[in-house]
């Protein structure tokens, strides 16, 4: 293998509405049902699904990118990683107002009766609301 | 013989038609423009998915089912609950577009004994409602910008009857570019997908695949993918009609503008003949009368 090109993956980011990332990766990071995971070069062949969530990805140059990313799947394959989610946002694109209040409304909506459907979506509402907080808040080095 | 002033109301009545599909045929083109450009925004993500589920479901364990996956009992005698998606147009005037995503739809209905329609856009909702075949009132979408938004809801609602068991098989009529010119209406089964399933996926045995695996389960990995694949699928249905509902009124409209403007030549040309044949008419008794009065007048000498 080439030097330079060592302990790198291709990886292909795309979610519904643009192709997020389509180059070499040194690491990423993600949320899955069971906890974080993370993949470097020449990661087992493996398909994961992947939890709203902050992404955290390590380029080449060892700069870092973190998106908030929605649910998804994520396939890990001869050194090339492609991962499908249905929304993500960069810290640039965000607004923090519309989280909060989204936050605010989902809390408020799951505080009433409501049909099991309706709790459901408040439910996943204010799971997304959260983590785009949580993602505003924290800071990177 | 019409009179010139009838004629010159006719020009004029095509001339303020004209102005109307002039103007709807640049709104379509515009329109279609765009949604052609967000649909080859989510076209990576689409295909990206399509082939990832393939390339899942082979991994899957031969055993496995789903609810997703699995035709229910009794659906392949015609026993069960089938729900229809019919996209349709908001307006008329889009050629034979309309008519023939509904011919599909009621093929669709005449196949199978227990239907429930939900339909898209206003022109099918009035078709339905005028022939007394029972819709969801529910279901009031418009087909005019679909957005993710819009095929989310949808693809919840349907979600949500398919777990409830109050629908077991889901279709969806709607048209697609087949290429940049020709569209078809087509009809696609989205509910249980079955055809996805990996007992219907033959595997070529020269495949060197390698052992994936499954995180955190394969239940888990369905959950997550199947309600964006269906949504995916839904989005670009709309997206599709939409596009082609528009190519068909920019067609529709172009050739009424054609029509028009060789009416209006015809016209013209009548008119101008009979302005022609006026003018001589009024020489003629203008000269007859001037040698009359002269003749008249040499008598009187």
């Amino acid at each position: 293998m080439m030097r330079g090109n060592e302990g790198l993956f291709s990886a292909k980011v795309i979610a519904t509405n643009k192709v997020y990332y389509d180059d070499k990766l040194r690491y990423l990071n993600v949320r899955t049902l069971d906890g974080q995971i993370g993949f470097m070069a020449h990661h087992a062949p493996i398909v994961v699904a992947v939890e709203i969530g902050v992404l955290d990805a390590q380029k080449p140059d060892g700069s870092w990118v973190h998106v908030e990313v929605g649910k998804g799947i994520l396939q890990f394959a001869n050194n090339r990683l492609t991962l499908l989610v249905d929304t993500l946002e960069t810290k640039e694109e965000m607004d923090i107002r519309r989280a909060e209040e989204a936050k605010e409304r989902a809390e408020e909506e799951l505080r009433q009766k409501q049909s099991y459907m309706e709790y459901k979506k408040s439910q996943a509402a204010l799971a997304r609301a959260l983590g785009r907080l949580e993602f505003y808040k924290k800071t990177y080095l | 013989m019409p009179t010139t002033r009838e004629l010159r109301d006719r020009i004029g009545s095509i001339d303020n038609t004209m102005k109307i599909t002039n103007a709807m045929y640049l709104i379509s083109s515009t329109k279609m423009r765009k949604a052609k450009a967000e649909l080859a925004q989510t076209e990576p993500y689409f295909y990206t998915l399509q082939s990832m589920i393939a390339r899942v479901m082979r991994h899957l364990p031969e055993d496995y089912t789903h609810p997703f996956l699995d035709s229910r009992e009794g659906t392949a005698e015609g026993e069960g609950k089938v729900a229809i998606i019919c996209v349709t147009a908001d307006k008329g005037l889009a050629g034979a577009y309309n008519h023939n995503v509904i011919k599909e739809t009621e093929e669709l209905l005449k196949q199978y004994k227990n239907t429930r329609l939900f339909v898209v856009g206003e022109m099918g909702r009035s078709y339905f409602h005028t022939r007394r075949i029972a819709i969801d009132e529910t279901f009031r979408y418009t087909a005019q910008n679909p957005t993710l938004h819009r095929a989310r809801v949808i693809t919840r609602r349907m979600l949500e009857l398919f777990q409830n068991r109050e629908i077991d098989e889901l279709h969806i009529a709607y048209t697609r570019m087949k290429s940049s010119l020709e569209m078809e209406s087509l009809e696609e089964q989205l509910l249980p997908l079955d055809k996805l399933h990996p007992v219907f996926v033959k595997v070529p045995i020269t495949a060197n695949y390698e052992a994936f695996r499954i995180f955190p389960n394969p239940d888990a990995l369905m959950e997550n993918i199947i309600p964006d694949y269906l949504n995916g699928y839904i989005y670009s249905a709309l997206v599709e009609s939409f596009c082609a509902e528009q190519h068909a009124r920019m067609t529709a409209m172009d050739s009424a503008n054609r029509n028009g403007n060789e009416l209006k030549q015809k016209l013209r040309i009548q008119y101008n003949r009979v302005r022609q044949a006026q003018i001589t008419q009024e020489i003629t008794e203008i000269a007859a009368g001037a040698k009359a009065q002269r003749a008249a007048k040499a008598r009187k000498k």
